[in-house]
């Protein structure tokens, strides 16, 4: 780039050994200075990404891999055009998640993000039961009925993984599907493919993000389908 | 002076200015930190790679939630040892992360002070 051929598009991956994608958008477009130049961002993870930081750092769009050549072709055909609602970053959709007050439930081993998590969705209307563990999840969902679990991955006595894989089976006999939304740290690539076979819906990174948590779960609520669980 | 190990800046704008809220996750922390701090110690101590793994997880959790990215890495670098069962390196890795957590435990009544505690 500063053998001064002008490009007009770059397309970043996100995570690369070195120098990761957002690093490198910040220094393309310090070296672009002016210059009409679109950065494209490719990850794997939705979600992860925080919108105000995108902007700080000069990147105009974030394509979810894999890639579908449509996608791609579209956003390159549309460059500096604002992206298409569908694959906008969310913003932040708080006034839905207020008009629904879902029942939530929380599985959060670790007091400090339980304290954060809570805040945040009972800000966004939403009436909140925790559980410290995957069993205890497990033991709720049977006396209790929930639209949606948000659920970590790593936990003593039982695992998010482990329960959600026995909160698919219980559901195999009541033909239910409660939407399940990792809250991972791990923001690895690969990781949200884990979660998803495991039975998953969606994923948010963790510290967790209003805006993002707000967009997953209005994304994946279906309040009607609420109904309690047995578990054998 | 000290470099500090709190974005307090970073914090304040993910949580939307909430300054009770950080206020209260500061107070859950400083209250959480000894037991957990223990935890890893014995478990360092008993080069239990397991334990080691989960309990700098945990660490790992709080300190990123509380933007002390330093702290939070000095963490994930125990968790990675743990589950690698690298007991040799364990000890030193163990008193990078005492280190700056001791850092970070100095910094946490400016911080309480800031957002209004």
């Amino acid at each position: 780039m500063d053998d001064g051929a002008p490009f007009s598009l770059v397309l970043l991956d996100h995570m690369m050994p070195g120098m990761d994608g957002y690093e490198a958008a910040k220094k393309i477009r310090l070296l672009a200075k002016n210059e009409p130049l679109v950065i494209i961002i490719l990850s794997s993870a939705p979600g992860l990404a925080d919108p105000r930081r995108l902007k700080k750092l000069g990147i105009d769009r974030t394509l979810i891999k894999p890639l579908r050549r449509a996608t791609l072709f579209e956003a390159i055909r549309h460059g500096l055009k604002p992206p298409a609602p569908s694959e906008r970053v969310p913003t932040r959709p708080h006034e839905m998640a207020q008009a629904r007050g879902l029942r939530l439930l929380l599985v959060e081993d670790n007091r400090v993000n339980q304290k954060l998590a809570l805040r945040l969705l009972e800000k966004l209307g939403h009436q909140v039961t925790l559980a410290i563990n995957g069993q205890e999840a497990i033991e709720l969902l049977q006396s209790s009925a929930f639209d949606l679990v948000l659920m970590d991955i790593q936990m003593p006595v039982m695992g998010g993984v482990e329960a959600t894989q026995k909160i698919r089976d219980a559901e195999l006999k009541t033909g239910v599907h409660i939407p399940i939304i990792a809250m991972t740290a791990h923001a690895m690539m690969g990781d949200a493919e884990k979660y998803l076979s495991a039975g998953m819906d969606g994923c948010v990174s963790k510290p967790v993000r209003v805006g993002f948590l707000s967009a997953e779960i209005d994304r994946l609520a279906k309040p009607a389908n609420a109904k309690t669980l047995v578990f054998s | 002076m000290s470099k500090a190990i709190m974005d307090l800046t970073e914090l304040l704008e993910r949580v939307e200015n909430d300054r009770e809220l950080i206020r209260d996750l500061l107070l859950i922390f400083k209250e959480e930190f000894p037991r957990h701090l223990q935890a890893l110690r014995d478990a360092v101590d008993s080069m239990d790679g397991e334990k080691v793994a989960a309990e700098a997880h945990t660490m790992k959790g709080m300190l990123s939630t509380l933007s002390a990215t330093s702290a939070a890495s000095a963490a994930a670098r125990l968790e990675q040892l743990g589950r690698n069962r690298k007991v040799c390196e364990f000890q030193e890795a163990y008193a990078a992360f005492e280190n700056i957590s001791k850092k970070l435990l100095l910094q946490l009544d400016t911080c309480m002070a800031e957002v209004g505690g």
